[in-house]
């Protein structure tokens, strides 16, 4: 079963989000803040990550970048799921090395399944 | 760049009529006079004048682009905020029109929809009022007010949730106190939120004492609670527009960050005065003043 790490601190989303992947067959672990999602990322080495930027403790910018200087986690898949859309933050989120930036309003949870679905390894 | 920031042509005019003007003054003040002091003390006193002439140009184009950052911040937070009930509607509807959920689950997303509807109307409401206060648009009607009255409503509604929340609640008062001169409706709003605040900002069992006092020409209301606290670092931040601080996001509660913006502007119409005092771990206590009515 392949395994989903979903940093979220928004509850409502978070359990709509892991319902939803929960149903396709998927292990989801969820973190409420970005210090617990890096840990969670990597002790579970999860096949890939969804992250939220606005986060409390450590933000979705900070935990991307800790991410992609670990070796051990640099080739998990980080698709970015957040409300922030202007393009300096779409650009920096890439630059960091994001695989996929998704404004959440803009997304049915059917279109977030297949970019998971396109993106996991 | 801006459209409002200041354009670097402007400095470049202004600083050759500076220097063009102390030229010609020099020349001017040399026909009238033999005294070099006095030339020199003219040419000083227009150079004086020019400078502090262009810094008011350049300090006006400072608060135009000063007040369209603002504008473009309040539009990015607030699409920010709204998007999030928003995206909770439309994720829940999917699921609930998916038809894979359990009877359990069913009812959770469709409580989830309630609360989220809620949330938005609530901000939506709010951002109105900001705007209204910010444009200087904010209807307030002052008039002769029993604040005791006011608050007794506000605790016996509160109560029953916030005894959901095993929080106890109690009004203290002075078997006489004067009347206040403000407008009910709006400081209605002000009391509800601080209580409103502080039962969701207790964790666990906790206590909130709401008291009355007569403090020279004002009537004092303390709303003390045992709740999270405010941390130290954050307390100058805490009456500013869509901040919430680090502890409360730890604890998830729900809330636009825009409650206290309006009550310090409620309160600051009436002639009063709003301040706090918070210890993290402990509680926190928001103290407002109102003035007496004469």
């Amino acid at each position: 079963m392949k395994t989903i790490l979903l940093i979220e601190d928004e509850p409502t989303l978070q359990k709509a989000l892991s319902t939803a992947l929960s149903q396709e067959g998927y292990d989801v672990k969820n973190a409420l803040d970005g210090e617990i999602g890096l840990r969670l990322a990597r002790e579970t080495k999860p096949n890939i990550i969804l992250l939220d930027l606005i986060l409390p403790k450590m933000d979705g910018f900070e935990v991307l970048e800790e991410l992609k200087k670990d070796d051990s986690v640099k080739d998990i898949p980080v698709i970015v799921l957040t409300n922030l859309e202007s393009t300096q933050d779409i650009e920096r989120a890439l630059a960091l090395g994001a695989t996929n930036y998704l404004v959440k309003a803009n997304y049915d949870l059917k279109d977030i399944v297949e970019k998971v679905r396109d993106n996991i390894k | 760049m801006s459209p409002w920031q200041c354009p670097s042509f402007i400095f470049l005019v202004l600083g050759v009529v500076n220097i063009v003007a102390m030229l010609s003054t020099y020349a001017i003040a040399n026909r009238y006079t033999d005294q070099p002091e006095i030339a020199a003390l003219i040419v000083i006193g227009v150079s004086a004048f020019i400078f502090i002439v262009s810094q008011s140009v350049t300090q006006g184009f400072d608060k135009l682009a000063q007040a369209n950052k603002l504008k473009t911040e309040f539009v990015s937070i607030a699409s920010h905020q709204l998007r999030t009930p928003l995206s909770a509607i439309r994720w829940s509807l999917n699921l609930l029109k998916g038809g894979r959920c359990s009877p359990s689950e069913t009812a959770s997303f469709l409580d989830l929809i309630q609360e989220n509807s809620e949330r938005m109307i609530k901000l939506v409401s709010d951002l109105l009022d900001v705007s209204r206060i910010e444009m200087g648009k904010n209807t307030f009607m002052p008039r002769q007010t029993n604040i005791y009255v006011l608050a007794q409503k506000i605790v016996n509604a509160s109560a029953l949730f916030a005894k959901a929340n095993n929080v106890s609640i109690s009004l203290e008062a002075p078997e006489s106190l004067p009347n206040v001169y403000t407008d009910p409706d709006k400081i209605f709003i002000v009391i509800q939120n601080l209580i409103d605040n502080s039962v969701k900002y207790i964790k666990g069992k906790g206590e909130i004492r709401v008291a009355l006092q007569q403090d020279d020409g004002f009537v004092r209301m303390a709303v003390r609670d045992t709740g999270v606290g405010i941390p130290k670092l954050q307390q100058k931040h805490i009456f500013q527009k869509f901040f919430r601080s680090d502890n409360i996001m730890k604890h998830q509660t729900v809330g636009t960050g825009l409650g206290l913006f309006i009550s310090k502007a409620v309160v600051e119409q009436s002639g009063g005065k709003i301040w706090f005092e918070s210890e993290e771990g402990k509680g926190t206590t928001f103290y407002f003043t109102l003035p007496i009515y004469k």
